[in-house]
C-alpha cells in the first residue's frame, strides 16, 4: 500500500516542528528518515498514527485522503514499532496478552491461532508466549513489538529507530527480520534512524531533515557515493563514516 | 566482554585490528554500504568463547 505525505505542518504551542513536509513511498517500498535529535524525523511518525493535535497538511494511504481523527480500520492497515522494547510493552502482562489485546481491540477471531503464527514468522518459539516481558532478551522484546504490530496484517509499518537500543549483533538480526517480512508479506516501511549505514540497508530513498523541514531525498544509490545536494547532507554523510575531530571541527551549526 | 570476562583489549582507535572472533563477528554485523540489501552477517556464538 502506498502513502503520501503532502504538505504536512506540526505545531506544538507556537513551536512549528514540521515545516511543509512532503514525501511518498510506493506499495512495498521503504524510505528513511534521518536528521539530528529534533528535527522532526518521529513527529512525522506520530502525526501519520494521530498522536498529533495540532496539524495541517494531507496524508494519502493508498490514495485515499485521511480524516482528521483516525479511525479504527486505518489501525488495521498502519502499524508502528517503538524505539524502547523496554517501554513499549507492559510489563505486567504476558506475551500472549500482549499480542490478543489488538485482536480484541478489532474483533478479530481464532486468536490462539493468529498468536502462534505471528510468533514463529517473527522467529519467537511457543514457549515464549506465557512469559512476561521482563523474561525476555532486548532483542526478543523487540521481536514480540514486531509480532504485535503485524498481528493485525498491517500494509504499513512506522518503524521508529527499532534497532537503535539493541546491540549490533541483535540489530543484524532484526533488519534481516524486517526486511524478509518486507519481501514476503509485501509490507511498506517508512523508517526512522540516525544510522545512515542501517537506512542504506534497509531503504530504497532517504529523506534528509533539519529543523522541521525536508532538505533532500536522495536516492539509496546517491547516497552511498555522496552524491547528495546540500552541504549540511554531505556532512551527515562524513559524521556517520567514523569520527574525525578536523572534519567536526569545520562543521556548520 | 563476553559472558563475564573480557575476551581482548585493545585501544579504542585499534578496533579494526582486531582478533578474537566475538569481536570480529560483532564487527562483521554492521551494516556496511557495500554490502547493503544482502542479509546481514548474524553472530554465531562458540561455546569455546566462555573458557
Amino acid at each position: 500500500m502506498s502513502i503520501k505525505i503532502e504538505k504536512l505542518n506540526v505545531w506544538f504551542g507556537d513551536n512549528h516542528v514540521l515545516n511543509d513536509v512532503s514525501f511518498d513511498v510506493p506499495k512495498n517500498g521503504s524510505i528513511g528518515l534521518v536528521g539530528e535529535s529534533g528535527s522532526g524525523k518521529s513527529t512525522i511518525l506520530r502525526a501519520i498514527t494521530g498522536l498529533v493535535d495540532d496539524l495541517s497538511g494531507n496524508i494519502i494511504v493508498n490514495d485515499k485522503l485521511l480524516d482528521q481523527k483516525r479511525d479504527k480500520s486505518f489501525y488495521r492497515l498502519v502499524q508502528m514499532v517503538f524505539q524502547d522494547p523496554f517501554g513499549s510493552l507492559h510489563p505486567r502482562h504476558t506475551i500472549d496478552k500482549i499480542l490478543s489485546e489488538p485482536l480484541v481491540v478489532h474483533k478479530l477471531d481464532n486468536i490462539e491461532q493468529r498468536i502462534i503464527t505471528i510468533l514463529d514468522q517473527v522467529g519467537l518459539d511457543n514457549s515464549y508466549r506465557f512469559r512476561f516481558p521482563h523474561q525476555l532478551s532486548g532483542g526478543q522484546r523487540q521481536r514480540v513489538a514486531i509480532a504485535r504490530a503485524l498481528i493485525l496484517e498491517p500494509k504499513i509499518i512506522l518503524l521508529d529507530e527499532p534497532t537503535s537500543a539493541l546491540d549490533v549483533s541483535i540489530q543484524a538480526e532484526i533488519l534481516n527480520l524486517l526486511n524478509r517480512l518486507r519481501r514476503e508479506l509485501g509490507l511498506t516501511y517508512i523508517m526512522v534512524s540516525h544510522d545512515l549505514a542501517v537506512v542504506a540497508q534497509m531503504c530504497e530513498k532517504v529523506v534528509i531533515m533539519k529543523n522541521g523541514k525536508i532538505l533532500e531525498i536522495a536516492s539509496i544509490d546517491d547516497l552511498v557515493i555522496r552524491k547528495l545536494k546540500t552541504s549540511y547532507s554531505r556532512q551527515l554523510f562524513d559524521a556517520s563514516s567514523g569520527y574525525d575531530a578536523e572534519k567536526i571541527e569545520n562543521f556548520i551549526g | 566482554m563476553y559472558e563475564g570476562k573480557i575476551v581482548e583489549d585493545l585501544k579504542a582507535s585499534e578496533l579494526d585490528k582486531a582478533k578474537h572472533a566475538y569481536t570480529r563477528g560483532l564487527l562483521d554485523c554492521l551494516p556496511t554500504f557495500e554490502r547493503r540489501g544482502q542479509d546481514l552477517h548474524v553472530l554465531k556464538r562458540d561455546a569455546a568463547w566462555k573458557k
